[in-house]
């Protein structure tokens, strides 16, 4: 995983508030899965609307206030995350706040790889090898 | 984080990050097992719920987040594919694994010395000879391909 750098900033800010440091210790921790876990469970990672755009969203979401690291995957299981929101400061899917987000992740993007394209899908395995089975998710007909 | 000296207070980011990342190891092992069990032995949530006596919805919750699991419901659910945990494996960090070697691209462009880590036990050779950093490439290269 790559970490674009407000992002980096953020979680290697000094300490000061409380509530924001337990909040970043805790997104920290739930980075971290995605390096470190043999599974990804559907509740973790998460193609954002429009596919085409190749953005991703890791949740975060315990406890209050729920964060989304967005980010897009040059390969494989490497997943450069651009920036991050406040879930609570994006309002609902067809907010503006939701589509600056996304562009200014494929922007980030762009500034860093200027010829390098993301994966496009909509497959999770093809961007993360441990994703889990989703049939224990489903309930078979 | 910085090794403790006596009675040094820990940081709240710190004991925010270990207790997220204890929950997520444990979440993550969890579901896994239970992935692979109700895919090998075809059980649904449905199943597990009536071997609980709970709702399956309470189930799905579950399963969800870290968040929603307790010691108790932990046993609960490995008990529903007839399975128990043993207590948890407890490392002094001073014992834990080093990590990954950085890669000499990163390494360079954060002007980082990378040297000591050719001679760590994990990149000996064999022979007893420290591999190179670019024998170490080859190796992971042949390993990955």
């Amino acid at each position: 995983m790559f970490v674009a750098e407000n992002l980096w900033n953020e979680l290697n800010s000094p300490e000061g508030d409380p509530e924001w440091d337990d909040r970043i210790g805790k997104l920290r921790a739930d980075l971290e899965v995605f390096v470190v876990e043999a599974t990804i469970t559907p509740k973790y990672l998460f193609l954002l609307y429009p596919a085409g755009d190749a953005v991703w969203e890791i949740r975060s979401s315990r406890d209050d206030p729920s964060l989304r690291v967005l980010g897009l995957f040059p390969v494989t299981d490497v997943f450069v995350s651009t920036n991050y929101a406040r879930r609570d400061n994006l309002g609902g899917w067809q907010n503006r706040a939701w589509k600056e987000i996304k562009r200014a992740a494929r922007a980030i993007w762009r500034n860093l790889f200027p010829t390098y394209d993301p994966i496009v899908t909509t497959n999770v395995n093809e961007v993360c090898s441990g994703a889990s089975n989703e049939i224990f998710y489903k309930e078979r007909a | 984080m910085k090794s403790s000296t006596r009675n040094e207070p820990k940081t709240t980011r710190d004991l925010a990050y270990y207790r997220q990342r204890y929950r997520n190891r444990v979440f993550s092992k969890l579901v896994s097992f239970i992935a692979e069990q109700s895919e090998r032995k075809k059980l649904t949530k449905k199943d597990i719920a009536e071997r609980l006596n709970k709702d399956p919805g309470q189930i799905s919750r579950l399963l969800n987040q870290p968040g929603n699991l307790t010691l108790d419901t932990i046993s609960d659910l490995l008990l529903a594919f007839d399975a128990e945990a043993e207590p948890p494996e407890i490392i002094l960090f001073e014992d834990r694994r080093p990590p990954n070697y950085m890669h000499p691209l990163i390494a360079r462009a954060l002007n980082v010395e990378i040297e000591d880590q050719l001679t760590t036990e994990s990149s000996v050779a064999a022979e007893g000879k420290p591999l190179s950093f670019s024998e170490r490439q080859l190796e992971f290269e042949a390993t990955t391909s």
